[in-house]
């Protein structure tokens, strides 16, 4: 059994008012543990909405939604579970930071969890590393006073720390300069290949997705559009362009190549593929 | 975006109405003219003839009266506990008793009085939902910051009491938007609003209220720094793309308003003794 | 005539003379004419920001000199005049809108600057029209999108008919359609005569400028075309900035052997390039010929 299942899953904003809006319209899909899967569409084709409803933060105006075999829409479902096991960075998250210091940030969760002191200890301490902060430097520190890269990570970190099974990203690297970019991105994906938890990342940077997912699903107002092997969706470049989407850039070049008449394959999803795929067809071996 | 739902009061419902067409000037005059007959009628024929006045202008106005009443809904407890409190404790002394509730002892003019305070205030928000539902934000602004203008010379910040309405009626969605999305994010790391005693969830807000006024620091820096960047320096010599006009439509409005309050200031017995 | 911006030996210390001094700007001196498109690069700290905000006299030198077209950033005097003449738009579309309705705000910059009413009406339509915005004049500005936010904000430069237009990351917070609205309309404002600094760290975004300028602990590091600047690939790891894409891949297929020509920034000038080497073509464009 998948680990989060939604089966005709609708929502709509403000039911019953002139600013009524559907937001999502019969979603059915399953996620499995150990997945990596990207979430893809244009702005406002319901993306944040679908993983809000992941962790019970939105309930469905019809369908529904399970969790670890749990369903979310029964009245005695236990939610605070499934926050705990299914951990939800938003966007920009360094904004929700409110604490006087690292470590009693990053502890919010755990506490809320009910664990006890030394149980929170070593949960703030596990996550903060799992970012890449050393927890006796910035453990004491204000969040307030760190660089931009540091405090998302800080932020990431508070949701790592109630060890979530599935991790979900709402555009976890959107602000961030190249280097915070990368490092941010590395960790996401060390913590999935490592401790194989499963990730769910929301994203309009194709070569993220490409990079980063083994499967893509694309949304196009409120409706799952595609949903397959990221080498397989995103090879349907025409279809993507008739949604406003663009290819990876390395996945339109061999592209592009194909049409000039090279013959090159036309599945790569990342630099190392396009630079092997070129010098094949090239016959520069 | 939800909770944008439940607030109607200060909403602008943009209109092609004669009503809308008026000087902000002359509405705001109007409005205080009104509030002042509000409180000053003594009789339920008074209160009536007002109401069906303010019937009349919500009609003109073509804004739907469900609009109007709903912005009731916010101020319906505060309603609610003034009447009652007034029904019990306006301090009439030997009064007819008409019930009584344990040592509680509603009196006749004690319920008249409750009644005629709960019509002032309801009076007094419709009369003001009339005004923000008609007159945009800008309008209203400029009105303010017109009718204020004289008074600089004692020291009356006009234009800098009109920037501040402005821009907070700029952010007053932003921020709710934030809040919203805040409170998400902490529910999503395990917090919760709705449990527990009043103590308790005075303290749950505070995750959400500190990285609020946070936010709401910064974007006042960045908004400060954005509008020096546009050469903003106070309301000395700065002109306006939009000049506010009084038109005789607005001198007719503004000697309506006159005639109405004069008309309801006086009470009822008085005109029946002063007319033969 | 004198050249549009000039910094000479520019130094910024934030806090200076105290603890926690932070030098954020240490010693730029260069020179932008009027039509240039540049784009000024750099990882966080870099300084670039803090650069960006002398050219309109947001930030006064702590250290050398400031010139707006021949005027002195730091005469009292001149302030309102340079501020004109370099119009800034900021990372944040939300904060930087004053107004209620779109118009309004438009007409914010002009109302200061004392235009008569009719002027300010005609300027506000004509900087709307210009960003393609105008259907959304009586609009209010949080119910846009973030790319209609930054155009209307972009428009409200316009409307004080400013000689320069820069960008302090603009696009940043934007999703690639708002960064494609945003980029379209500066590289057209560019193309009739308004001159364009784009502060960023997307490089792909640096590479459409025609003059790149990478700073590093608040110096500069790197001063040229973007075929040049991007040519030193060491360089701009050194400074913490990727290489973009497209210049990343020819750089390896280079290293491969492969004949690839220099400059090559975009994927027009990575196909034509890899196109023209395949085989059966002439060896003409491939003289080492297949291995």
């Amino acid at each position: 059994m998948a680990f989060i299942e939604c089966d005709r899953l609708t929502h709509v904003y403000l039911k019953n008012t002139p600013m009524e809006t559907v937001a999502l319209r019969d979603v059915t899909l399953a996620i499995d543990e150990g997945e990596f899967v990207a979430i893809i569409g244009p702005t406002g084709s319901g993306k944040s909405t679908l993983v809000q409803h992941f962790n019970a933060l939105l309930r469905p105006t019809s369908g529904s939604v399970r969790v670890a075999g749990q369903d979310l829409g029964d009245p005695k479902a236990d939610l605070k579970r499934t926050r705990q096991q299914v951990g939800l960075l938003f966007q920009y998250p360094e904004h929700q930071l409110f604490e006087e210091s690292v470590f009693e940030d990053v502890a919010f969760g755990p506490r809320n969890m009910g664990l006890n002191t030394d149980e929170v200890k070593t949960r703030v301490q596990e996550a903060l590393t799992a970012v890449g902060l050393d927890p006796a430097a910035f453990g004491p520190r204000s969040p307030f006073a760190l660089s931009g890269g540091e405090m998302r990570r800080v932020a990431a970190a508070g949701v790592l720390a109630m060890s979530p099974k599935v991790l979900v990203l709402d555009e976890p690297a959107a602000g961030l300069d190249p280097r915070g970019k990368v490092e941010i991105l590395g960790r996401f994906r060390s913590l999935h290949a490592q401790r194989g938890i499963t990730v769910v990342l929301i994203t309009h940077d194709m070569d993220e997705a490409a990079a980063l997912a083994q499967r893509v699903i694309v949304l196009d107002e409120g409706r799952v559009v595609m949903d397959g092997p990221a080498r397989t969706v995103f090879t349907r470049a025409d279809d993507l362009a008739r949604l406003g989407l663009t290819v990876p850039t390395v996945t339109n070049v061999v592209r592009r190549l194909r049409g000039h008449g090279l013959r090159i394959r036309d599945d790569v999803l990342n630099a190392d593929e396009a630079r092997s795929a070129i010098r094949e067809a090239l016959g520069w071996n | 975006m939800e909770l944008t739902r439940y607030v109607t009061i200060g909403q602008y419902i943009p209109r092609d109405s004669p009503v809308h067409r008026l000087d902000p000037r002359t509405k705001i005059a109007a409005v205080t003219l009104l509030m002042v007959a509000i409180f000053v009628v003594r009789d339920f024929l008074g209160y009536a003839l007002l109401g069906a006045f303010l019937l009349g202008v919500i009609a003109l106005s073509h804004i739907p009266i469900g609009y109007v009443l709903r912005g009731l809904r916010p101020i319906l407890f505060l309603l609610l506990l003034t009447v009652i409190l007034n029904m019990f404790f306006s301090g009439v002394q030997g009064g007819t008793e008409v019930f009584r509730i344990w040592r509680l002892v509603a009196t006749r003019e004690g319920i008249i009085r409750a009644v005629f305070i709960g019509l002032r205030l309801v009076g007094l928000v419709v009369v003001t939902s009339l005004l923000t539902f008609t007159t945009s934000p800008v309008e209203l602004t400029d009105g303010i910051e017109r009718i204020l203008r004289p008074f600089r010379r004692i020291g009356v910040p006009a234009h800098e009491l009109a920037m501040m309405m402005t821009i907070a009626l700029r952010f007053i969605p932003t921020l709710l938007e934030e809040t919203e999305k805040i409170m998400k994010a902490q529910m999503a790391r395990g917090a919760e609003f709705d449990r527990g005693g009043v103590l308790r969830r005075a303290r749950a807000l505070v995750p959400v209220l500190v990285p609020l006024f946070v936010s709401a620091f910064r974007r006042a820096d960045e908004l400060a720094l954005a509008m020096e960047a546009r050469c903003y320096r106070g309301g000395d010599q700065r002109t306006r793309m939009k000049e506010l006009r009084f038109s005789p439509r607005d001198a007719v409005a503004l000697a309506i308003a006159v005639a109405v309050s004069v008309v309801f200031a006086v009470p009822y017995g008085l005109w029946q003794r002063l007319l033969p | 005539m004198p050249p549009l911006i000039e910094t000479r030996n520019l130094r910024h210390v934030y806090n200076a003379g105290t603890t926690s001094a932070v030098v954020a700007v240490d010693g730029i001196s260069l020179t932008i004419n009027q039509g240039e498109f540049v784009a000024i690069v750099g990882g966080n700290g870099s300084g670039k920001s803090t650069l960006a905000k002398h050219f309109n006299a947001l930030l006064l030198p702590t250290g050398g000199e400031v010139y707006v077209d021949g005027r002195d950033t730091r005469t009292r005097a001149s302030v309102w005049d340079i501020r004109q003449r370099v119009g800034m738009v900021f990372q944040n579309p939300d904060n930087q809108l004053v107004a209620t309705v779109v118009e309004e705000d438009v007409a914010f910059g002009p109302e200061n600057l004392g235009v008569p009413p009719a002027e300010i009406a005609a300027r506000v339509e004509e900087a709307l029209r210009t960003v393609n915005m105008l259907e959304y004049r009586r609009h209010a500005p949080h119910l846009l999108s973030g790319g209609q936010k930054q155009r209307v904000a972009i428009a409200g430069i316009l409307a004080m008919r400013p000689q320069c237009l820069v960008l302090d990351e603009a696009t940043t917070m934007l999703d690639p359609q708002g960064q494609r609205e945003v980029i379209e309309t500066i590289r057209r404002l560019n193309a009739s005569g308004v001159t364009v600094i784009h502060i960023t760290h997307a490089m792909d975004e640096a590479a459409l400028a025609h003059r790149v300028i990478a700073l590093q602990d608040g110096r500069i590091g790197l001063d040229g075309s973007p075929a040049d600047v991007f040519a030193r690939a060491e360089d701009l790891e050194r400074m913490g900035l990727a290489l973009p894409l497209i210049p990343a891949l020819a750089r390896r297929l280079r290293e491969d052997g492969i004949p690839l020509p220099p400059g090559i920034l975009s994927v027009d000038q990575l196909v034509d390039a890899v196109s023209a080497l395949r085989p059966g073509q002439t060896a003409r464009t491939n003289p080492n010929g297949v291995h």
